[in-house]
């Protein structure tokens, strides 16, 4: 989807070096952004560090825009990138296991029954390897071939973590139902 | 790729907020503000430098010429047709005192006098002459002191008491129409009554010495950038693709680059500064080639290419690990300064130099063989037009006659102030190359 045009002249606005125009840009976008970054990171400071550094790279970059995107698209490419690029730098590793995968009929999550809030603080406590593939996969759409070549490893890497996190994300959900059914008895 | 389950989780997250903290924004703006600042003063600052020498350079050329050599030609010339060999002093008129009326205007009227009858005799480099005075004979005050013509003379004279004095500071000094001046000493006292003595210089025996030159030159070497993404990391990230100015690769370790190639040539004026030091000021083309290879991207529209040559960025771009071989080229207008100090001074020089070259970035090109090129304007990469480099250099130079002298230089160029906020340089050079030498004047 293409930029509209508000944020069109808003490119062009930032572009001419107008202040206000960048804090606008960032009101509209930091929120939905902070979110997404926060579903790598561990800790909300964690990913407004993230989200700064992403803001700075969007801004500094804005010029080179290729505008047959829509600009929540980029800065959403930009944050995720850099929040990848967080967790190169603190020397993650991905564990190559190789986890039986679960080619099952897909689960009906009972997903409706959590606030974002507790849905967010469930992905954060998938260890952080799978974690990141979960969100690459389940949330933003890559294949497991992108995503392999993104974190340079292998593809059944990527496959087997994604399996993992789903295995844990179910028992966290069970468990987390279990509680608020027992809460309603 | 996307089934239910996936489905489930992107509708439970999608176009959720998070209020971020009352600070981010400030820490956003003071960084932008702090770049912003830092990349104004740089550019103000260089082309301040660049104008500065730009207008004192012709100043520089005109103080220099007339410091070094007050009409010494003129003056040779009209010495040549006086008598030869003569020692002959004549006082036919009285002499302006030179130290209150100048050296110039006292030596025209001596030659326009006749007042002067010597030749320079072998291959003398300098000659103090002394003129019989008259007006000012028997007055105990000095004709001239050490602190008029030091500089330009290599005898000094003094009165002690009733007697005068000449010391000859060297050896190469010739001295005519001087009762007793023994050339060759290091300090021959003679007695002589009121005499001027004023600096002569005759032409000196190398040409590329201590006169005006100017210079024609070329050359090619290597380039090569330094560690990380400094230097080379131009080259390979100028185009937004790569690099870690790049907001969208994620995959920086793909890339290698190779030492490259440099040309160059250009123009000099060189002017004397002093005894031995000279200064360089040029203008230049240089242009400097590299290749390397970069990971492959897979954009939206499924096609493949290097990433070094890819642009525009689309948001759903892939980044491969497969690598694809990629070239780079940089071309600059440079405007070097130098300053240089011969160790060997003779027919056969050898001299060493430092400096500093302003350059102006004309292209960046970077293509592949199948790809083809991209050329990238410095706006869009958001880089610095204008850098500073050092210069340090060394040159032979062989006197083919008194006009022309041909010398090898070789050089090494390093670049000092960044291009861009990720602290990249231009990269560095190492060049061997030729200069021809013609002297001006």
């Amino acid at each position: 989807m293409p930029v509209n045009l508000y944020e069109q002249a808003l490119i062009h606005r930032c572009c001419d070096g107008d202040r206000a125009a960048y804090r606008e840009l960032y009101e509209a976008f930091a929120g939905e952004l902070l979110a997404i970054a926060m579903r790598y990171m561990k800790s909300k400071q964690e990913a407004e560090d993230v989200l700064q550094e992403a803001f700075i790279k969007a801004f500094k970059n804005l010029a080179s825009f290729n505008q047959q995107a829509a600009l929540k698209t980029w800065l959403t490419r930009i944050v995720i990138n850099t929040a990848l690029n967080a967790l190169r730098k603190s020397h993650l590793q991905y564990e190559t296991d190789q986890v039986t995968i679960d080619m099952a009929e897909p689960v009906q999550l009972p997903l409706e029954e959590f606030q974002f809030m507790e849905l967010l603080s469930f992905i954060q406590q998938l260890p952080t390897g799978c974690k990141t593939i979960f969100n690459l996969y389940a949330l933003e759409g890559y294949t497991h071939r992108e995503i392999a070549a993104l974190l340079n490893i292998s593809e059944g890497t990527s496959k087997s973590q994604y399996a993992r996190a789903k295995g844990l994300l179910q028992e966290i959900i069970g468990t987390e139902t279990k509680k608020v059914k027992d809460k309603v008895v | 790729m996307s089934n239910s389950y996936e489905q489930q989780w992107q509708q439970a997250m999608a176009g959720v907020s998070i209020q971020p903290s009352e600070g981010l924004w400030n820490n956003i703006a003071t960084n932008l503000d702090a770049s912003r600042g830092r990349n104004a003063w740089v550019t103000i600052l260089l082309i301040a430098a660049t104008v500065t020498i730009a207008f004192a350079f012709p100043l520089t050329i005109g103080n220099s010429s007339f410091e070094a050599r007050p009409d010494a030609q003129h003056y040779i010339s009209n010495l040549e047709d006086t008598t030869t060999n003569s020692r002959e002093i004549t006082n036919s008129s009285s002499q302006p005192d030179i130290n209150q009326t100048g050296v110039n205007q006292s030596k025209t009227d001596l030659i326009s006098n006749n007042q002067l009858n010597i030749t320079p005799q072998g291959n003398a480099n300098k000659v103090v002459l002394a003129v019989e005075n008259n007006a000012t004979a028997g007055n105990n005050t000095p004709l001239t002191t050490s602190t008029k013509e030091t500089n330009s003379t290599m005898a000094q004279y003094h009165r002690t008491g009733n007697n005068d004095e000449i010391v000859l500071l060297s050896a190469e000094v010739q001295a005519y129409g001087l009762d007793y001046a023994d050339i060759g000493s290091e300090l021959a006292p003679v007695n002589i009554d009121d005499y001027y003595f004023l600096p002569f210089f005759v032409p000196e025996t190398s040409q590329t010495d201590r006169e005006l030159m100017a210079s024609l030159n070329m050359g090619t070497g290597s380039s090569s950038g330094g560690s990380g993404f400094k230097g080379f990391g131009l080259m390979e990230s100028a185009d937004l693709a790569t690099g870690s100015n790049d907001p969208v690769n994620t995959i920086t370790d793909q890339r290698f680059e190779q030492t490259g190639t440099t040309y160059y040539f250009g123009a000099a004026i060189e002017l004397p500064l002093g005894e031995r030091w000279s200064f360089l000021a040029g203008l230049g083309y240089l242009t400097q080639q590299a290749k390397g290879t970069s990971n492959l991207v897979l954009d939206n529209q499924g096609t493949y290419q290097p990433v070094a040559t890819y642009d525009p960025i689309y948001p759903e771009t892939n980044y491969l690990n497969s690598t694809y071989p990629y070239h780079v080229t940089n071309s600059y207008i440079n405007v070097p300064l130098t300053i240089k100090y011969p160790f060997i001074n003779r027919k056969i020089k050898f001299r060493a130099g430092f400096g500093i070259s302003t350059d102006f970035m004309l292209s960046h090109t970077v293509g592949s063989q199948e790809y083809g090129n991209t050329k990238y304007t410095l706006k869009y990469l958001q880089y610095s037009p204008v850098a500073l480099a050092a210069l340090v250099n060394m040159d032979i130079s062989y006197d083919l006659n008194n006009t022309y002298a041909v010398a090898l230089e070789a050089g090494i160029r390093k670049g000092i102030t960044a291009i861009d906020d990720q602290q990249e340089y231009y990269p560095s050079s190492f060049t061997i190359g030729l200069i021809l030498f013609y002297k001006i004047q």
